[in-house]
């Protein structure tokens, strides 16, 4: 049986390399996937991710992130109900004071969290407003979206008992 | 970072939590005395009129719905409605009412986050909307669903919850069914109920003694309607002006600090846009279960305390959410779903309520329709004045108080105006000095 799983890709288009999760979840093959999947856009905002996520079995978020990596850099976090994501865990810094680390504690605080969370990040170089996508982040976004695929197979697949 | 000497001491905040977007406050105290405060605000410079220029004329409702992800319909309804105005069309009644229901949407949304998620954490003594969810929990339930209300609503009537592509100069591409708005009526029929519990709920909050006496300035429609499009630009003190006056009343300088414009009157100086000023201009156009939950609230007709400022926005989700349950009664779609809008050369300005105040629009057309100037004149350029005013004097008012205390409570006055600063700026860093 297919599991309810959302997939969120959080950016800005018009600030350069934090449009990565939103080319993300565009270069996802979506007729691959079971229609138990269903792929939305967002701009990251704590309260608009709540109402994304909630209810879903497994929510995958895909974000841009400053780590300190190299731009380009795919990194992935399995949410668990006891870690705390990076508190400058956000797109460009956010658009707004509230970004996915806000929304998870939001959403632990009020019982709205899917029964698991998968974050996958894109290490950006630039966020300025109105520069396209850089070269590291744009190559990047095919391996973010394999990497997708794969966490969406096996949220769907039957898992091996024991 | 703090430093603190019996004389002298320097603040340093490295970031103003829980303002839309971020920004930086800068505050001298010297020998006692408050010296000088600045709000500062990096905007990414006047980057989306330039942008647009060299564009068509039927690209500013998509464009610049992407300045803010809490206020998109705001920019795409003032960029129709100056575009329309440089055409020299005006839509019909269907449209309008189309208009304003998906504007309630983007009311009830902003509104609900300001309120629940910004701005009650200060009252309750939080740090943060997660703290204050720890111990009111069906408080922070209540605003979260009330905030997806108006998010549906955007969505079902904009096609999308974050930048609708359904808007279009002239009016949408596609009208709604009867059918496919019956949802959420019944869905903001248990929002409304939510924004009155709301109003109670912020009444009971304990607010500072802090009247203003700031020239409040708002829209007010034709027709008997609370302001949300169009219509002219009126203050308490006489002010009473059409669209493409603005310029004329309205003076914008660059301060070196910021490099967002502060907007003044004319040799009347700051004034104060948003819910207290519409409110106040516009207290006997509100339905009358937004009027009563106002007065059972305990807030006049007049309302200059800026504390207050989280009452008003909670009345107006009530009207907002009154307003569309009215129009959605009476819906029926408009068809065609948008008037053609030909291309001519020439000007257009106009201007809406954004949640957060005025939102002023102006295109220079040519006559293939490509844009030759744009510009934009958001809420929160026009408040950083007053909001320095405010902050001044609450600094001179807490010159004892303790770093910590100070930096609370403006880090507070700040949240009042909701800043928009991802509409008028960028990162918030807050630093006091005394010396």
């Amino acid at each position: 049986m297919s599991a309810a799983v959302v997939v969120i890709g959080v950016g800005n288009e018009l600030r350069g390399d934090d449009a990565a999760g939103l080319l993300t979840v565009r270069a996802v093959d979506g007729t691959a996937l079971p229609s138990a999947v269903q792929i939305v856009e967002s701009d990251g905002e704590a309260a608009r991710l709540l109402g994304q996520w909630s209810g879903a079995d497994t929510a995958i978020v895909v974000d841009a992130v400053r780590t300190g990596a190299p731009p380009g850099t795919v990194l992935r976090v399995d949410v668990e109900s006891d870690t705390a994501l990076p508190s400058r865990w956000s797109g460009a810094g956010g658009t707004h004071a509230l970004g996915i680390a806000d929304a998870v504690a939001l959403g632990r605080a009020v019982g709205a969290m899917p029964d698991r969370l998968v974050v996958i990040g894109i290490e950006v170089a630039s966020t300025e407003t109105g520069s396209p996508p850089g070269p590291a982040v744009r190559q990047a976004v095919g391996a973010a979206a394999r990497m997708v695929e794969e966490e969406v197979a096996a949220c769907v697949s039957p898992r091996p008992a024991g | 970072m703090t430093h603190r000497t019996p004389a002298s001491r320097t603040l340093k905040v490295d970031a103003l939590p829980r303002v839309e977007g971020e920004g930086a406050m800068y505050v001298e105290i010297r020998d006692g005395a408050v010296h000088d405060v600045q709000l500062r605000i990096y905007e990414p410079p006047r980057f989306f009129e330039g942008f647009l220029r060299g564009r068509s004329y039927t690209e500013p409702p998509d464009i610049t719905a992407r300045i803010c992800g809490i206020c998109p319909v705001a920019y795409q309804m003032s960029a129709c409605l100056a575009i329309e105005d440089a055409c020299g069309v005006t839509v019909d009644e269907r449209i309008t009412a189309l208009r304003r229901l998906i504007y309630c949407g983007e009311w009830i949304e902003s509104h609900a986050l300001h309120v629940y998620l910004l701005h009650a954490p200060d009252f309750l003594g939080y740090e943060s909307a997660v703290a204050m969810a720890e111990d009111h929990r069906a408080e922070v339930q209540r605003g979260l669903a009330l905030k997806k209300a108006g998010n549906d609503l955007i969505e079902v009537v904009g096609g999308r919850a974050i930048h609708p592509v359904n808007v279009r100069v002239g009016g949408f591409y596609r009208a709604p069914t009867r059918g496919e708005l019956a949802p959420i009526a019944e869905q903001l029929r248990g929002a409304r109920d939510a924004a009155l519990e709301t109003v109670a709920w912020v009444a009971g909050f304990e607010f500072p003694d802090f009247d203003h006496a700031h020239e409040l300035v708002a829209l007010r429609e034709p027709g008997g309607r609370y302001p949300m499009l169009g219509g002219r630009l009126v203050s308490d003190r006489g002010l009473d002006i059409a669209p493409s006056e603005f310029l004329v009343h309205v003076v914008e300088e660059h301060v070196e600090r910021s490099t967002a414009l502060h907007a003044h009157l004319i040799e009347r100086g700051n004034y104060l846009v948003g819910p207290l000023a519409r409110y106040s201009l516009n207290f006997d156009r509100l339905a009358p279960l937004a009027r009563d939950a106002a007065r059972s609230a305990g807030l006049g007709e007049v309302c200059r305390n800026p504390f207050r400022s989280i009452i008003v926005r909670a009345v107006e989700i009530v009207q907002a959410c009154d307003e569309a349950l009215s129009i959605i009664a009476e819906y029926a779609p408009p068809n065609p779903p948008a008037i053609p809008a030909p291309a001519r050369a020439g000007t257009g300005a106009d201007w809406s309520e954004a949640p957060r105040g005025t939102l002023w629009h102006r295109y220079q057309l040519d006559t293939s329709g490509t844009i030759l100037d744009a510009k934009i004149v958001p809420p929160t350029s026009q408040n950083q004045a007053t909001i320095e005013h405010d902050l001044f004097h609450l600094v001179e008012h807490l010159i004892d108080a303790d770093d910590d205390e100070l930096r609370r409570r403006c880090e507070q006055a700040i949240r009042n105006y909701d800043p928009c600063i991802s509409c008028a700026t960028h990162f918030l860093d807050m630093r006091v000095e005394r010396s």
